[in-house]
């Protein structure tokens, strides 16, 4: 054994060209603990534990991995398989049921009592409909008093209305946790959870009032990503050590930032594609029913934004597709309001598909500057639409002083007007000062024909390095259009003397993916 | 542009940014701004040809792709900054072409992981650790010693302890 580890400590060389007679040799082997390790711990749990039987060399890997992958048959008689739609197959599978179960406890316990070093992660994907509370529960109170720090739980069932199991709320090891396709039903009295710096809600159903006390009373907490989630109307945030959110809806929602003082990256995403997609995949009806509450509730997510509107928040928006709350609302000064409050947001990205566009009316224009006195990067991907984008832009950019990437995607043609969006019409809504210090890099996907405001960039921002520009056609790419393009641009006085230019066609059938 | 040398001393010229795509040369060039030459001396022409092209590929295609970058390496999930039908797209062409680039022989894959170790290519590493996982999944122990021309080093006894560890493995 001893002999076998020295020779793993040892860094094996690169050696290929030596020969044919080398064919034969066990290079797999020879790779140090750590790469092994790498290889094994992405093989679910039995595959990982056959390679304890190979040889010496692998023996002692796996008791001493530090993840392990569980998986529905990990733990079960892979030979038997089980039709749930036969009725004649019901009586043996509640015997082979009845048998098993406890066999997953049992397994997990052998696996754990021969561990040489603790499992720092466990990763589980069951489906949880067929194997029940009774099992669950103490499988997972194994788990989590096993002093996981890393946790995630896939539900692999085909619906979402199983609950996440109880012992992960008392567990106080968990560092991240993330959750995919469970119900989360928060318990009044949290006891757990109190290290938790990363949570990932993936596919979850959880009520807005759940979702509330799980995040005010996760205080460690410095990530949080809200990735397709159901149910939710109203997401509000108190959380004071939260530097990242991630806010990825298929529909808009109220957002309420309560008291966020450390938020450096914001992420906030409403897009429809997105949401078309996951109904293909997750379609069923519970969909419905939520779509049609949420039209229903529009108005009632206003007025309580209106009704916790007290000293504690910095601010809150939503945004609506539904007609009759344009008049209502102002989200240039709402989406200003949440913003506000981000003094130390040094990343913010906001996606917001043509259905749920952000309406921003000209009174977002009267705005002070220098709210994001922090702000480095800022990545917008809006319609093209002059009454919403533009302004966006220049309310972003002449309140971020420090700005120094932009990246703008315009992912869809909608009815603008390419006149008013030239050169010169930049020159008057933007003050140069803001771009013209800090800015180095300037991304941008765009229509072939939009380029007033990259103009608007090369000629007044002094240290930009990097201008990438993707561009697509209205119809098919013209030839010589990049060639024509750079023309254009390098007829631009530039503010800054070495900037480089790239400019690529986005080539694919895009087009015809986006009109899906 | 940057000059990497192999250890049998073939030179690659390539862009800054596809050199960085390696944790190592991204520090030397933090340390060094000035640096042009950087010798491999863990690496033949070979495998620094192959990895090369996989990083040629990768940044061509973040280029593309904004931010993807960032949430490849931390969770491997979340949305992207790019329209959705965009990154759906160019995910999937890159997908399918790191497929179609790890379709290469046992010796090659142990080298190309031993590089992208060595390199600390995080991605590389990830694509060629999941490939030699991909080619144990199922195996039984004797497969797995076949495949890889492992050698039985257990007497019976030995190997029939080991199982009972976790007989629930060997069902």
């Amino acid at each position: 054994m001893e002999t076998d580890q020295n020779q793993a400590a040892m860094k094996p060389t690169l050696a290929t060209d030596q020969g044919e007679e080398q064919q034969d040799l066990d290079y797999i082997s020879c790779l140090p603990d750590e790469t092994l390790h790498g290889i094994i711990s992405k093989l679910e749990i039995r595959d990982a534990a056959v390679t304890t039987a190979v040889s010496k060399r692998w023996a002692p890997l796996f008791p001493t991995l530090p993840s392990l992958k569980i998986v529905v048959d990990s733990f079960l008689d892979s030979s038997f398989n089980f039709d749930p739609f036969d009725d004649d197959d019901y009586d043996s599978y509640n015997d082979y049921y009845m048998k098993n179960k406890m066999k997953w406890v049992d397994s997990l316990i052998s696996v754990l009592d021969s561990r040489k070093t603790a499992v720092k992660k466990f990763d589980i994907a069951v489906p949880m409909r067929e194997l029940d509370a009774d099992v669950f529960d103490p499988f997972f109170s194994i788990v989590c008093c096993s002093g996981v720090e890393d946790l995630s739980i896939f539900n692999t069932g085909p619906h979402s209305c199983n609950q996440t199991p109880s012992p992960v709320f008392s567990c106080n090891t968990i560092v991240k946790l993330k959750i995919r396709s469970c119900r989360l039903v928060v318990p009044s009295k949290l006891t757990g959870l109190r290290s938790v710096k990363s949570l990932v809600l993936k596919n979850v159903t959880v009520a807005d009032d759940d979702l509330q006390r799980l995040i005010s009373w996760c205080k460690a907490m410095e990530k949080l990503s809200i990735i397709d989630c159901f149910m939710v109307k109203n997401i509000v945030i108190c959380a004071p050590n939260l530097s990242e959110l991630v806010i990825s809806l298929g529909w808009p929602v109220g957002v309420v930032l309560k008291s966020v003082p450390r938020l450096v990256s914001m992420e906030i995403s409403f897009d429809s594609i997105s949401n078309t997609s996951m109904k293909c995949c997750y379609g069923c009806l519970e969909d419905k029913e939520k779509g049609s509450d949420i039209d229903e509730e529009t108005d009632d997510e206003e007025t309580d934004d209106e009704e916790t509107d007290d000293e504690e928040i910095d601010g809150g928006f939503s945004v609506s597709n539904s007609e009759k709350t344009f008049e209502g609302t102002n989200e240039a000064t709402n989406l200003m309001d949440i913003l506000n409050g981000l003094r130390r947001l040094k990343d913010l990205h906001l996606t917001f598909s043509d259905d749920y566009r952000m309406i921003f009316s000209k009174d977002g224009m009267a705005l002070p500057n220098c709210y994001l006195v922090e702000l480095k990067k800022l990545c917008l991907c809006f319609p093209f639409d002059y009454n919403d984008f533009n302004i966006s832009i220049s309310c972003l950019l002449n309140s971020s002083p420090h700005l120094m990437e932009i990246i703008i995607c315009v992912d869809k043609y909608s009815d603008y007007s390419p006149i008013v969006l030239e050169l010169n019409f930049w020159e008057k809504k933007l003050s140069a000062e803001c771009v013209k210090h800090h800015l180095t890099t300037a991304t941008f996907y765009l229509p072939e024909d939009c380029f007033g405001f990259p103009k608007f960039l090369l000629r007044n921002a002094g240290s930009l390095k990097n201008m990438n520009i993707f561009y697509y056609g209205k119809l098919k790419p013209i030839p010589n259009t990049t060639e024509q393009i750079k023309k254009e641009l390098f007829a631009i006085q530039m503010a800054s003397p070495d900037v480089e230019i790239m400019v690529k066609p986005i080539i694919s059938s895009y087009k015809h993916i986006a009109s899906f | 542009m940057i000059t990497l040398t192999s250890s049998d001393g073939v030179q690659f010229d390539v862009r800054e940014a596809v050199a960085k795509e390696s944790q190592i040369i991204r520090d030397m060039i933090q340390d060094d701004c000035v640096i042009t030459n950087i010798p491999l001396a863990n690496v033949n022409h070979k495998i620094l040809s192959i990895v090369l092209e996989y990083c040629q590929m990768h940044v061509d295609k973040t280029e593309m792709e904004v931010n993807a970058s960032k949430h490849q390496t931390t969770t491997g999930e979340g949305s992207s900054s790019v329209p959705v039908a965009l990154k759906v797209s160019s995910n999937k062409n890159l997908n399918d072409w790191d497929k179609e680039f790890i379709n290469v022989d046992l010796d090659t894959l142990y080298d190309l992981i031993l590089a992208a170790n060595y390199l600390n290519i995080s991605g590389l590493l990830n694509l060629t650790t999941q490939a030699a996982a991909d080619i144990i999944k199922g195996k039984t122990t004797e497969e797995i010693r076949a495949t890889f021309n492992i050698k039985n080093d257990f007497t019976p006894e030995e190997e029939a302890a080991i199982r009972k560890e976790n007989p629930w493995a060997f069902e």
